[in-house]
């Protein structure tokens, strides 16, 4: 071969390379070159960043050394992983997870064989790694819009199925208890549970069936302090709950639904209250954004939430300490979300946890 | 001897049935029970009853229908229907056509025997929705010297529970109920009780008089300004209730 043609394939090789290192740097998936060892032999900064680390740092270690950072079980897949591509050549949409400060984040990685060329390229592995948290949270939130529109159906038939033994078993109670006027105390007390708890029942079903009826919210102007006040009254918190609240009349005004708001409300606080043992402070400030939206905050002294558990806390059925079926505040996301609103919850374990209501301007009503 | 008001109650929960008759036989009433709404007009056609109890969902035909038919057959029957099913729709279109109440089972037999009581009523039945409570004793003890009968409620929800448990002649309607749009409550309880008498009462008549249209401010029977006027309301009320009839 004359120097010509050997120039031309070196700067040929050169721009193949240049524009590879460019597909590395630029995609937004992390991508990883392993060897038979599982020894890094290319990697580029979005794999590194998952592990808050420069390339240069990763290049030349052994990928075990990241995998046990990810959460448990993560090497043995990834050993299933590796047997799968030596045998097909290929295996597609594993999913690895790493717990966070901010939260969990979910990796798809898809894996191929390179082509082996020379005895020097067997096994090696390139593996592609995919943030799909966005994802995920968004089917998690289907899912439970999902499981909530069932469960409000059948919430709704089976509360009505269970009123009517309700009735009877109440009214024979009552029937009793005259009967039993002149009857010894141990006996009347008897009677007397038996009331109580069909009236306790009768709750849990008004609270099943209010979820089952959740329509679109009915909107009129409202004073946030009225709001603020209603709120706070509903959630007949105790007496050792101290209530900071600087909202006066006639500062702000929303547009909202009372009795839905009113709801969400009531569960915020009244999970507050859980959190923090029924003693402790919550404070609650109302304020307009600079877009026009406005906010209600309302802060506890709880034990505050893990960052794991933020997120999940929203979801069907995730309960922990509340007392009840654990679904109240996906209720208040779907009411908040029915006002074109958000509810986010910010918190630290140990530092107390914030509720944010965010509403659309008024404005745009009109 | 004075005989016993007579209660048919009609459900087709047979051990439903037999309860609620032990228990209104305790208070001093006969009752005799059915389970189906043929049945129920086939006995209204023969005997006479002070009043109807009556459930919603049965096979065949259900509360609304049957109380429909008893109307032609027994118009001055009062009826109360009580269901476990909750549909808001169809218990309103039932209390626009003239049942005298709705409960939601299980009932609070208390309310049951006082709407039951305030059915037989021969004064006018008159609702007082104001957390006065000064005021609320006063107007009671007039209204008992007049043969009118008087309950109190002190907000806005007790007042539509109250507004859809009995049939009232009047709603007396304070518009600055506690934490209450006096507007909306009027308005909610109206829509499922077109033919109640209201008399709006208000600390500011000119205020409350611009939060009414034009349809509405004809349809109530008065605008009364605190310090109440209790000649003037009494006399209101005696017109409104001799208007009706």
């Amino acid at each position: 071969m004359d120097k010509i043609s050997n120039v031309s394939e070196l700067e040929s090789t050169r721009r193949t390379v240049k524009f590879f290192e460019g597909l590395l740097r630029s995609t937004p998936n992390g991508v990883v070159v392993t060897d038979a060892s599982q020894n890094i032999v290319l990697v580029n900064g979005r794999f590194s960043s998952f592990f808050r680390q420069h390339w240069r740092d990763v290049i030349e270690t052994n990928l075990f050394v990241w995998l046990q950072q990810l959460d448990n079980g993560s090497v043995d897949l990834w050993a299933k992983l590796v047997d799968s591509v030596y045998r097909d050549g290929y295996c597609y949409d594993v999913n690895f997870n790493i717990t966070l400060t901010k939260g969990v984040r979910h990796l798809s990685v898809n894996a191929s064989l390179v082509a082996q060329e020379s005895t020097e390229d067997q096994g090696i592995i390139i593996s592609n790694w995919r943030d799909i948290t966005k994802q995920v949270h968004m089917e998690e939130q289907i899912a439970a819009s999902e499981r909530l529109a069932v469960l409000g159906k059948l919430a709704g038939s089976i509360a009505h199925e269970i009123r009517n033994p309700l009735a009877t078993i109440d009214i024979s109670a009552l029937n009793l208890k005259r009967k039993l006027e002149g009857a010894d105390e141990k006996t009347k007390s008897q009677i007397n549970r038996i009331i109580k708890q069909v009236k306790e029942t009768v709750d849990t079903i008004q609270s099943l069936q209010d979820l089952s009826k959740l329509e679109a919210p009915n909107k009129r102007r409202w004073d946030i302090s009225d709001i603020i006040g209603n709120g706070i009254g509903l959630s007949k918190s105790p007496q050792s709950v101290h209530f900071i609240n600087s909202m006066t009349k006639n500062e702000l005004f929303v547009d909202v639904d009372e009795k839905q708001i009113s709801i969400v409300l009531r569960n915020i606080l009244s999970n507050a209250v859980h959190a923090m043992d029924n003693q402790g402070t919550i404070w609650i400030v109302a304020y307009k954004e600079e877009d026009g939206n406005i906010v209600i905050s309302i802060r506890d002294s709880g034990h505050g939430i893990t960052a794991e558990d933020v997120n999940k806390i929203f979801q069907s059925f995730y309960g922990t300490k509340v007392k009840g079926f654990g679904y109240g505040l996906t209720i208040c996301r779907m009411i908040m979300e029915k006002h074109g609103g958000t509810i986010d919850a910010v918190s630290e374990e140990g530092k107390g946890a914030t509720f944010i209501l965010r509403f659309p301007s008024a404005d745009t009503e009109h | 001897m004075k005989t016993n008001r007579r209660i048919l109650v009609v459900d087709d929960n047979i051990d439903y049935c037999e309860g609620i008759i032990d228990f209104l036989e305790m208070e001093g009433f006969d009752a005799i029970g059915v389970h189906d709404g043929f049945k129920a007009l086939e006995t209204i056609k023969k005997e006479e009853f002070d009043m109807v109890l009556m459930d919603v969902r049965m096979p065949g035909m259900d509360g609304v229908e049957t109380f429909q038919k008893l109307k032609e057959v027994s118009p001055e029957t009062p009826t109360i229907l009580m269901t476990a099913f909750a549909v808001e729709s169809r218990l309103r279109e039932a209390l626009r056509n003239g049942v005298f109440g709705t409960f939601q089972k299980p009932v609070d037999n208390e309310r049951l025997i006082c709407s039951i009581k305030k059915s037989f009523s021969e004064g006018a039945v008159v609702l007082i929705a104001d957390d006065d409570k000064e005021l609320c004793s006063n107007l009671l003890d007039t209204f008992a010297e007049k043969g009118y009968r008087g309950v109190v409620v002190r907000d806005r929800e007790t007042a539509i529970r109250a507004a859809s448990e009995k049939k009232f002649d009047i709603i007396i309607l304070d518009m600055k109920l506690k934490d209450a749009d006096g507007l909306e409550t009027y308005q909610k309880i109206i829509d499922f009780r077109p033919d109640v008498q209201v008399v709006i009462i208000t600390d500011n008549k000119q205020e409350t008089e611009s939060l009414f249209d034009q349809d509405s401010k004809n349809d109530i029977c008065a605008l009364l300004e605190k310090p109440l006027d209790i000649d003037n309301l009494l006399e209101v009320m005696q017109n409104a209730l001799e208007d009706r009839n």
